[in-house]
């Protein structure tokens, strides 16, 4: 019966390949979605994740740093340095602000980099980002491909115009380009005098990260103190929170159309060979086999779908990011479990309809012509 | 042979009817992803476009109003109501900050009005006074489950929503409204930099001309009396706003254009090969009766159409269910289903996929061979 049951099933190679392709593409749809977001919020985060700070000081009320505004006055400044157990403190300057010209205007964060050749030198260790030199300003790879723009250009940044010194790799995002620039000139665009936006802080090696940042709070007033993967954890969960709701209906949604998908293919497939299942009646096949058989093949086309979905997350998620570099995309392959798993269940379910035509179909049926 | 696949198609109207159902999903799935696009670009365009005003003054080279960075010296508003007499200009306030409540977090933009810019509509309670009261967009307080009355912490500030309005939303960064003076407050209780060198006073001036002078001769004289400003019509604003929009998302929403434009297409491949394979010997049929290839592919299409047009119905509801769905989930994203642009995008998602998926099963017709019909 199981070699019937497969056997018939790739009779019709094509219509197969087309209900396989079809269930495949509609996971792949909910796939993408969840990876844009998912994207999205690790680009989000890349600032916060590679720059050499264990500890950030914020504004008091200040949880993120994505679509948020951090401003610490010199005197705070002053006071945190002073704090037993900071091993070293870099004020920096850190806000959104427009880049390029109109129509093509972006939003992108400014990072002000501080003058210190040792820090520009570890930073540029730990990001791998080129650092801005002889006034010019560091700007996404990506960014600078969509707007056809090569190092030596000139791009508008806020009130000026300002030469690409260098372009840096995986810091785009659709709402978090970072842009780097010298101090200097990030204050005088970010119109930002005195103080600093934030401060990245280096506990003594006796000391942890949650007791450096909970030993600032305690001692310094108006600031908020975070170990980075607090901070790290409220600028992802923003992100995802964004869109998490809506990747979770459309995901449902996606699902719906896979059922039916596989509905109709389990429904067309036993219809077609009615013939078939009333020789097997007659021949005495118990109904519990030829429902068995249904639910296998519901639940095989189910199956081809989602492998054809997880298979093809590897190239996408490379072509994605080769041809569409500006769609930042993370695929998840737990996610592509889980949805897979949800297909094939809804499958099983979804083998009602082709059972019931099963059990109606009359073993009478062989003698007529 | 047209009249014979119509007969065809309805001689099971029960398969139509699935049929009918599965691609009905397909093309309301892709109803679904035009209308979040002109959802949001909608949207991000009508609060700007319905801004209370003649023109709207904001920082030089900005051109959108939607996460503006605008920054205008307290001066502007002078030096624009010395321009032309009559003219008025009313400040308004733009900060970001993100509203956080039971663990969610949304971003948001805080607009401070003095006497004009406070929220145009209010669906529930009213306009907030110089108390500590704020005004939040309807679908922001829904998704953070905030009635009216509740309270709600802006910064370091504890402020009482005392209305809900609509016109207001965007899933980036819903607004809400509170009065100049408590703003003002409110940034001090929350030791943000008031006046300071990076926050101004005046993110944008409202304007309002005397009906005496001409749109176009305002804008001249008043570019070139506060020349840090550029002045935009509402209308201006949010197609900037809108074009913004489409920038952020334009790649993202190409991809499932795409992908929902393969998914219609292989779907109604795959609804084709199973029409054909079900009723092969019918086909054998018309081709012992001398059907040219042509003509097969003739009947292919307008048993495909047919699916489409018995679809269309159904997709239009299913994707405004869906919307909806969407919407309870999270009200910020409000999909335009039955918008125009939108709808006729559907139909062409729906006629395009049903002729070419309908053409993918030919070859298995044209390679027929008619002695099918009389085997048993």
């Amino acid at each position: 019966m199981l070699y019937w049951t497969l056997k018939s099933l790739t009779t019709d190679k094509l219509g197969l390949a087309a209900a396989g392709i079809g269930i495949a593409l509609a996971l792949i749809l909910a796939l993408y979605l969840d990876a844009v977001f998912r994207g999205e919020a690790r680009q989000i985060v890349v600032f916060i994740e590679r720059t050499p700070a264990e500890v950030w000081v914020l504004q008091d009320g200040v949880e993120n740093l994505h679509m948020a505004r951090s401003r610490l006055s010199d005197n705070t400044i002053a006071e945190v340095a002073r704090v037993p157990g900071v091993a070293s403190m870099t004020p920096v300057v850190y806000r959104e602000l427009n880049i390029g010209d109109p129509p093509n205007e972006r939003l992108a964060y400014v990072v002000g980099v501080p003058a210190d050749e040792r820090l520009r030198a570890r930073w540029h260790e730990r990001t791998g980002w080129p650092m801005p030199t002889g006034g010019g300003i560091v700007i996404p790879t990506s960014m600078a491909k969509e707007l056809g723009l090569k190092i030596g250009d000139t791009i508008r940044t806020g009130e000026g115009r300002h030469r690409i010194s260098g372009l840096s790799e995986g810091t785009f995002s659709m709402a978090n380009p970072l842009v780097l620039m010298d101090e200097p000139l990030a204050r005088r665009e970010l119109n930002i005098a005195s103080g600093a936006s934030l401060l990245l802080v280096r506990p003594n090696p006796d000391l942890s990260a949650a007791q450096l940042a909970s030993r600032i709070e305690g001692e310094v007033g108006d600031v908020h103190a975070l170990p980075r993967e607090r901070l790290l954890r409220n600028d992802y969960g923003l992100a995802l929170q964004m869109g998490g709701a809506l990747i979770g209906m459309l995901s449902a949604m996606a699902t719906i159309v896979s059922a039916l998908i596989i509905v109709f293919t389990a429904y067309s497939f036993v219809s077609a060979r009615t013939a078939e299942l009333a020789v097997a009646k007659a021949l005495g096949a118990p109904q519990r086999q030829l429902l068995l058989s249904a639910v296998l093949q519901t639940c095989a086309v189910a199956l081809i779908g989602c492998v054809l979905a997880i298979a093809a997350i590897g190239p996408l998620e490379a072509g994605l990011s080769t041809w569409v570099p500006d769609v930042a995309v993370d695929f998840s392959y737990r996610t592509a479990g889980t949805l897979s798993l949800t297909t094939i269940v809804v499958a099983a379910v979804a083998a009602v309809a082709p059972a019931f035509y099963v059990i109606k179909v009359d073993p009478a049926l062989v003698f007529k012509g | 042979m047209l009249h014979w696949t119509i007969r065809q198609w309805w001689s099971k109207p029960w398969r139509a009817l699935l049929i009918a159902a599965v691609f009905a999903a397909v093309i309301a799935l892709s109803l679904l992803f035009e209308g979040l696009r002109a959802g949001i670009l909608g949207d991000l365009n009508d609060f700007s476009a319905s801004l209370p005003a003649d023109l709207v003054a904001l920082e030089r080279n900005s051109d959108r109003f939607a996460l503006s960075n605008s920054r205008l010296a307290q001066l502007s508003r002078e030096r624009a109501e010395a321009v032309i007499p009559g003219l008025e200009a009313h400040p308004i306030v733009l900060v970001p900050f993100i509203l956080r409540r039971h663990g969610f977090q949304s971003p948001a933009t805080l607009v401070g009005f003095d006497t004009l810019g406070g929220p145009k509509q209010l669906v529930a309670g009213r306009p907030p006074t110089a108390a500590p009261e704020v005004v939040l967009d309807e679908n922001l307080a829904r998704l953070q489950g905030i009635s009216l009355g509740d309270h709600v912490k802006i910064f370091d500030a504890d402020l009482e929503v005392v209305g809900l309005s609509s016109g207001t939303t965007s899933p980036f960064s819903p607004y809400a409204f509170i009065t100049y003076d408590r703003l003002l407050d409110v940034l001090l209780e929350s030791d943000l930099s008031v006046g300071g060198d990076d926050m101004s006073l005046v993110s944008a001036l409202l304007i309002k001309l005397p009906a005496t002078v001409g749109l176009q001769e305002a804008r001249r004289q008043l570019e070139k009396a506060v020349p840090e400003a550029d002045f935009f019509t509402p209308g201006e604003l949010g197609k900037g706003d809108r074009a913004f929009g489409a920038r952020l998302l334009g790649s993202m929403f190409a991809l499932i254009t795409a992908i929902t434009w393969l998914i219609a297409l292989l779907t109604m491949a795959m609804l084709r090969f199973s029409d054909v394979h079900a009723a092969l010997r019918q086909y054998g049929v018309q081709k012992a009766l001398g059907a040219a290839p042509k003509a097969l592919a003739l009947s292919l299409v307008v048993g495909g159409v047919l699916v489409a047009l018995s679809a269309l119905p159904f997709a239009l509801i299913l994707a405004k269910l869906f919307a909806w769905l969407t919407a309870a989930w999270n009200p910020l994203y409000n999909a335009r289903v039955w918008q125009a642009d939108v709808v006729i995008r559907g139909v062409a998602v729906a006629l395009v996929a049903s002729t070419a998926g309908s053409l993918i099963p030919l070859r298995r017709l044209t390679r027929l061979d008619p002695v099918l019909v009389f085997q048993r």
